[in-house]
């Protein structure tokens, strides 16, 4: 009796164990992110930088820089972040938001990122949150195709392609 | 007699939408301001040619300050203008549409060369040394300062007024609309000027 008793408490718990762990990973389901609607601007550059070498590229004082608009989603069930992004066609790639006070208009770097909260789209939009590419290595030409690489916190690394738009 | 004051009444309805409907299209769309004389400047272009504003009165002016390093909202302006004068047809030969760097250290005629092709082989673009530019950011009230910007490879950013200014024929400074002015009221408030 006692053995029956000890396995029906072993069981009961378990049970609850599980009902209980299935719970919370409900209401943790992870992060689902999904990426839409990637464009970027064209831009036209003096020489084609992209063959000369990381070196030469540091040397141009003045650069040229790029944009990409995205949407991000997500669909999971906890918030994620945007930490960082690269891509090839640039030394550096930023997280920017431009804010527009009266008629004065600044843009300023997002340091820590830009969170996504669970159920919320991001959009990253003329005159709002953009990456910002900054001194571009090659010119970006309407049709041209190139990679951008996004860092989220929770789902890591995801790897999205920006088509150039007309002007 | 009541006939007489109904029929009255009806033209007078009509002399008043009709009026309304005029004074509509007539009107500009953008911020109106007090009709003030343009300040003349000579600046450079991005093909080195020399630009003096006064010669091309005759011509409505659309004006606006930006950079070219700037990505996002100064291109924005630039691809609009592109709609504009596409939309404009015939019409855009009697306008000029000039952009005036407010970033003149990094804005050499090359980047402005570059930066304006993108858009329109006819959009002009205009620097100048500090001596040449100030003057005409104090004649139209631009606001501008540079924002360094730390752990950045932007190494500094442009904060600065983003209106569009629009000068009539007479070379009269009219109006104003904000950088996400739409193409079409662009469009309607320089055929109201193109009339005036």
């Amino acid at each position: 009796m006692n053995r029956v008793q000890t396995c029906c408490a072993c069981l009961l718990a378990l049970l609850c164990f599980t009902t209980l762990h299935l719970a919370c990973k409900g209401s943790s389901a992870p992060p689902r992110i999904v990426i839409e609607d990637i464009w970027s601007r064209p831009v036209l550059i003096d020489v084609d930088l992209s063959s000369r070498g990381a070196a030469k590229v540091e040397e141009q004082p003045w650069s040229s820089n790029g944009v990409v608009y995205l949407r991000i989603r997500n669909d999971g069930g906890t918030s994620d972040r945007l930490l960082a992004a690269k891509s090839t066609v640039c030394k550096a790639t930023e997280i920017h938001i431009t804010v527009v006070e009266g008629e004065v208009m600044s843009m300023h770097r997002l340091h820590e990122g830009l969170e996504i909260a669970a159920g919320a789209v991001a959009e990253f939009e003329p005159g709002a949150a953009h990456l910002m590419l900054l001194g571009l290595t090659r010119s970006l030409k309407p049709g041209d195709r190139f990679e951008v690489t996004l860092q989220f916190e929770k789902s890591g690394q995801m790897t999205v392609v920006s088509q150039v738009q007309k002007p | 007699m009541n006939r007489c004051r109904k029929t009255l009444l009806a033209l007078l309805c009509g002399a008043a939408a009709l009026a309304a409907n005029c004074r509509s299209s007539d009107t500009l769309r953008g911020t109106t301001l007090p009709d003030m004389p343009f300040t003349d400047f000579t600046l450079t272009d991005q093909n080195g040619n020399l630009f003096t504003l006064s010669d091309h009165k005759g011509k409505v002016i659309l004006m606006f300050f930006g950079y070219t390093t700037c990505p996002d909202v100064c291109p924005l302006t630039l691809s609009t203008w592109r709609q504009v004068e596409e939309k404009l047809q015939d019409e855009a030969g009697e306008v000029e549409f000039v952009y005036i760097t407010v970033d003149p250290q990094r804005d050499t005629q090359q980047k402005l060369q570059n930066h304006l092709a993108v858009f329109s082989q006819s959009f002009i673009g205009l620097t100048g040394t500090a001596e040449e530019l100030d003057p005409v950011y104090r004649g139209y009230g631009v606001y501008r300062e540079k924002q360094e910007i730390s752990e950045s490879a932007a190494g500094y950013l442009m904060n600065h007024t983003s209106s569009m200014y629009f000068l009539d024929r007479n070379g009269i400074w009219k109006s104003r609309m904000s950088n996400d002015a739409k193409a079409d009221d662009i469009v309607h408030d320089i055929r109201v000027l193109l009339k005036s």
